[in-house]
C-alpha cells in the first residue's frame, strides 16, 4: 500500500513556511522597494542567497546556524525541552528559507511598480503611511506578491537539499516527498518513486499555470 | 501634528505664502509667491518648474531653501527645519493622469479621502460630492474604464472630499478633449468660488490661463518670474 505520509507531510510544511515567508517575505519586501540605501542592495543579496546555493550548503549553514552547539539551538531546547534539528519544525525552516527569496523578489518588484503618484495622492488625501501600504501599495502589487507566493510554495514543497540536512530523512517522522522519492529510488522502489516524481511534477505543474494566469490577466 | 504658526492667535486667512529654492536632480527652481482665494494660475513652459513648485507645496519634496505657509501654518522651513506632512497640510490634489486607485470603485476613491464622520456618513458625503462634480451616475463603476474626463472628475470630487483649504491641480485638463475642457473649467471655477479655496492651476495651455485666472504667477525655466492680479 501506497504510504501517503510524505506527502502530506509535505503539504503541511509547504503551506506552513508558504505563510511564513508570505507575510515576512512582503514585509521584507516592502522595506527593501522604500528604502532609499545602498544597504538595501546589500541585504537584498544576502537574502536572495537561497536562490544561488546549492541547497545542501545552505541546508549546512542553517544546520550550523540551528543545531545543538549553536545559541540559537541552544535556546530552542531551553524552551522547548527538545532539539530544533531533526524535527517537522526544522523541515518548516528549511522550506521556508528556501521559499523566501521567490516571494521577496516578485513582491520587491511589484511594489516598485506601483505607480508613486498614486500613493502620494494617497498621502495628500490623509492616509498614513500604514494604509497607504494596505489600501493603496500591498493591492496593487497583488499580483506579483501572489505570482511569488505560489513560486515560493512550489519551491518550499520541493526541497530537498536544505530539508534533508536539518530534518533528516526519518520515515514517518521527517520524511517529505523528495526525500521519499530519494530513498524510493536508492531502495529500488520503483513504483514510490514514479508515484511521488508524478505527484509533484503534477503540482508544479498546476502552481506555473497558476502563475501564468496571474500575468496573462495582468496584460 | 507639528504645525507651527507665524502667529499664534492664528485667526489670520492670509492665504498662501510661497517663497522657496526647490532642488531635484539636475533642476532648481527658485518660486515666490503668493496666493489667495480663487484660481492662481502657475503659466509657462514644460520644464520650467512649476510642477516641482506644486510638489513642495504638497509635500512631497523638501524645499532646499526658504518656506511655504498658508494661513499662517508653516507648510515647510528649510531653516528650522519644519517639514509638515502632506497628510497634515489639508490640501487636494488632482493631477493630470487623474492617479485614482483602478482597483477600487469612484465612489470608495473619494471616500477614502473624505476626513469627518463614520463610514456611512463619509459614504454619504462621498456620494454628494461625485454628484455635485455631475459624476453621479459613475458611483460604482469600474474605474479602469472610466473616460478622461470621467476620470478627472472623480479625482476632482476626491480632491475636494477633506474639504481642503488649498487645491493643487498639475495640467488637469491637458488629456481632455476641448469640450470636455471646457465643461471642467467652468465646474473648477464654481467650486472654488463656492468654497473659498485657494487653487493653484498648473497649465501651459494659454486658454487655461485666460479662462481660470483671479491671478497668474509667470514661471520661466527656473524661476518664477512675474505674479500678476
Amino acid at each position: 500500500m501506497t504510504d501517503w505520509f510524505p506527502l502530506w507531510l509535505s503539504i503541511r510544511v509547504s503551506v506552513i513556511a508558504t505563510i511564513i515567508a508570505g507575510v515576512v517575505g512582503v514585509a521584507l519586501a516592502y522595506v527593501l522597494a522604500k528604502w532609499r540605501s545602498r544597504w538595501a542592495s546589500v541585504v537584498e543579496a544576502v537574502v536572495t542567497l537561497p536562490i544561488v546555493l546549492p541547497p545542501t550548503v545552505l541546508g549546512y549553514y542553517l544546520l550550523t546556524l540551528l543545531g545543538a552547539r549553536s545559541g540559537i539551538g541552544e535556546a530552542w531546547e531551553r524552551a522547548f525541552g527538545s532539539p530544533l534539528v531533526f524535527t517537522q519544525g526544522a523541515a518548516v525552516v528549511a522550506a521556508t528559507v528556501s521559499a523566501l527569496p521567490f516571494v521577496i523578489r516578485a513582491a520587491r518588484a511589484a511594489i516598485s511598480n506601483v505607480d508613486a503618484r498614486v500613493e502620494e495622492s494617497a498621502r495628500v488625501m490623509g492616509l498614513s503611511e500604514w494604509r497607504v501600504a494596505r489600501v493603496v501599495t500591498l493591492p496593487l502589487a497583488a499580483r506579483g506578491i501572489g505570482a511569488g507566493v505560489a513560486l515560493g510554495f512550489a519551491r518550499a514543497l520541493g526541497d530537498f537539499g536544505a530539508t534533508v540536512m536539518v530534518a533528516g530523512n526519518i520515515p514517518g517522522q521527517t520524511q517529505t516527498l523528495p526525500v521519499a522519492v530519494y530513498d524510493a529510488v536508492q531502495a529500488g522502489d520503483e513504483a514510490t518513486a514514479r508515484t511521488g516524481s508524478l505527484v509533484l511534477g503534477a503540482i508544479a505543474v498546476v502552481v506555473l499555470i497558476f502563475v501564468t494566469q496571474i500575468f496573462a490577466r495582468r496584460r | 501634528m507639528n504645525a507651527l504658526t507665524v502667529n499664534e492667535s492664528g485667526v489670520s486667512r492670509s492665504g498662501l505664502i510661497v517663497n522657496v529654492e526647490v532642488t531635484v536632480p539636475g533642476f532648481t527652481v527658485d518660486a515666490s509667491f503668493s496666493a489667495r482665494e480663487g484660481i492662481t494660475v502657475l503659466a509657462g513652459p514644460s520644464g520650467s518648474g512649476k510642477s516641482v513648485t506644486l510638489q513642495a507645496i504638497a509635500g512631497t519634496i523638501r524645499p532646499s531653501r526658504g518656506t511655504i505657509a498658508c494661513d499662517e501654518v508653516i507648510f515647510a522651513d528649510a531653516t528650522r527645519p519644519v517639514h509638515l506632512r502632506s497628510q497634515d497640510r489639508r490640501l487636494g490634489v488632482v493631477y493630470q493622469h487623474a492617479a485614482l486607485l483602478e482597483h477600487r470603485s469612484p465612489i470608495d476613491n473619494v471616500t477614502l479621502a473624505v476626513r469627518e464622520g463614520d463610514a456611512e456618513a463619509r459614504r454619504n458625503s462621498a456620494r454628494d460630492l461625485l454628484q455635485r462634480v455631475g459624476a453621479g451616475a459613475l458611483t460604482n463603476a469600474k474605474t479602469r474604464s472610466l473616460s478622461g474626463g470621467e476620470r478627472q472628475r472623480v479625482a476632482l470630487a476626491r480632491a475636494l472630499a477633506g474639504a481642503p483649504r488649498l487645491l493643487l491641480l498639475d495640467e488637469p485638463f491637458s488629456s481632455l478633449d476641448a469640450p470636455s475642457r471646457a465643461e471642467m473649467r467652468s465646474l473648477l471655477r464654481t467650486l472654488v468660488a463656492e468654497r473659498r479655496i485657494i487653487a493653484l492651476v498648473v497649465t501651459h495651455d494659454q486658454q487655461d490661463v485666460d479662462a481660470l485666472a483671479d491671478q497668474v504667477v509667470r514661471y520661466e525655466p527656473g524661476r518664477t518670474v512675474s505674479a500678476a492680479g
